[in-house]
């Protein structure tokens, strides 16, 4: 059985904000590290794509994020807000005691798993201050005596984006998530089995509701 | 040797010969027919540059120009090493490393680094002229430096009333190193921290040096701040955890091969 995981807004979502921070990774990462080639054997062309293809992308996500936000609140679906709360770090902290062979419980995982939440809330806060300092720094003139200030906080805002998404990326790559990445790229639906094995608690919620509609 | 100038501000008339044999010699391009090409504006992509501020009723030039800071903001800023120190404290620029992100323009304290984005035809004297598009500033014409012999700029050798010195602070017994010794060149500014290596001589009851020579900018954190916090914090932060990052999710990767808890 089919269950839906990723609604059109949120893969549309998700596709913006990949398109946008691959390529301001890739076009941001040589003047962060400090290399030229062969990224930048052409710098005129790199600075437009990393002024262009990555504020344009990030600024139609911007919205439809909080449109998702207001989905996950209505829809009512089983999905649940990822935004983290105590809950999330309590289990966020047995998955990683199991993870180090310290603990042998393995707690239930919901819609998000926990560690998810807080990569989805970096991402978000670093890519908020790279907008913030970014599109001045690109598109306005700034006084040279703060624009040091922005640019410590561009190089903020791409330590905490950078730094979840070399976890998102290896998990995305992760055989044991193929079947979400296709979802992210195709319908949105991942089968009931899968749900169950890596996200029971969501599992079960969507076989309550569906009891619950086929009792009413 | 460390190669410094001096200019003494009692001798210069302001006949801007510096400036013609600065700009002919750096920023000008020559097109086959031996005809001279120079930007719009010229003066302003000068290397060397008038700057005249009122004193009294009186006003009075200077000329700004790069200072080769021992502690060059503009050096520690860059990203990729296209603004550098040679071995002989000579702030320069490898334009085959600059990505043109121009955070040394903002960082110069002494706003003496210009861009021309215009047209220009011809060819450039020397490897170190006028990149269009590029920072560009002052080398100590550092092309007409023959094996480790000090040379001579060529706003000191047109300058006709030797107002400009140029020699070797590491030579005591030379004029340079012994008017700064002495304390009668100075450089300005010295609570920026950038240790300039261009000095002036005011004129005779002039204004205070911390008023004229430059026009430095005072920033709310010093680019050097910035340059250190991002060396020696926020890269290593970034290079270690995403590191990890990719370590945890190969182990995560081979463990979970038939886990069912993983995701
Ligand atoms: S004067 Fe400006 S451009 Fe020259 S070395 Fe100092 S900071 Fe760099
Ligand atoms: S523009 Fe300046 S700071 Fe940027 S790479 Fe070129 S020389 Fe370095
Ligand atoms: S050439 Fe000499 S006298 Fe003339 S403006 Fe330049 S420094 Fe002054």
């Amino acid at each position: 059985m089919k269950i839906k995981r990723w609604s059109l807004l949120a893969r549309v979502t998700h596709w913006l904000l990949f398109i946008g921070v691959t390529v301001g990774f890739i076009t941001g990462i040589p003047i962060f590290l400090g290399f030229k080639d062969p990224i930048y054997s052409n710098p005129d062309l790199i600075r437009t794509l990393h002024y262009y293809l990555t504020t344009i992308p990030l600024s139609i996500a911007i919205p439809l994020i909080i449109l998702r936000g207001i989905e996950v609140l209505y829809r009512g679906a089983g999905e649940e807000s990822w935004w983290p709360g105590w809950r999330d770090i309590r289990t966020a902290v047995k998955i990683a005691l199991h993870w180090f062979g310290l603990s042998k419980d393995y707690p239930k995982i919901g819609f998000h798993h926990p560690m998810e939440k807080l990569l989805i809330l970096a991402v978000h806060s670093g890519l908020l201050l790279l907008g913030a300092s970014g599109i001045p720094m690109a598109f306005f003139d700034i006084p040279s005596e703060i624009r040091n200030l922005f640019i410590l906080a561009h190089m903020i805002g791409f330590i905490l984006v950078s730094i979840p998404l070399a976890g998102h990326f290896m998990l995305a790559i992760n055989p044991v998530n193929w079947e979400t990445l296709k979802a992210m790229f195709t319908d949105g639906e991942v089968s009931l089995e899968w749900a169950e094995k890596h996200h029971p608690e969501w599992a079960e919620r969507i076989k309550e509701l569906r009891v619950k509609a086929v009792g009413e | 040797m460390k190669p410094v100038m001096i200019i003494d501000l009692n001798r210069c008339t302001g006949c801007l010969a510096c400036v013609e044999a600065c700009i002919s010699e750096n920023i000008a391009r020559w097109s086959k027919e031996g005809l001279i090409n120079y930007p719009d504006n010229v003066v302003r992509y000068s290397r060397t540059r008038p700057y005249w501020i009122e004193f009294g009723d009186t006003r009075r030039h200077v000329f700004i120009q790069c200072m080769h800071c021992v502690n060059a903001p503009c050096v520690n800023i860059c990203p990729t090493g296209a603004s550098y120190q040679d071995e002989n404290g000579v702030v320069l620029i490898d334009y085959k490393k600059c990505i043109k992100c121009m955070y040394c323009v903002d960082a110069c304290p002494y706003q003496v680094r210009t861009v021309y984005e215009g047209e220009l035809e011809g060819d450039m004297l020397h490897e170190h002229a006028l990149h269009i598009g590029y920072p560009d500033k002052c080398t100590l014409c550092i092309h007409r430096k023959v094996g480790n012999e000090l040379w001579t700029p060529a706003c000191v050798e047109a300058c006709p009333y030797n107002a400009r010195l140029f020699g070797d602070l590491e030579d005591p017994e030379g004029e340079v190193s012994q008017l700064i010794r002495r304390g009668i060149a100075v450089a300005p500014r010295k609570d920026l921290g950038t240790e300039p290596k261009l000095f002036y001589i005011p004129r005779q009851g002039g204004a205070e040096l911390s008023e004229y020579p430059v026009r430095p900018r005072d920033v709310i954190i010093p680019y050097n701040v910035v340059s250190e916090l991002k060396n020696s914090l926020l890269k290593p932060l970034f290079l270690t955890t995403t590191g990890l990052a990719v370590l945890f999710g190969f182990i995560h990767m081979i463990r979970s091969r038939g886990d069912k808890h993983e995701d």
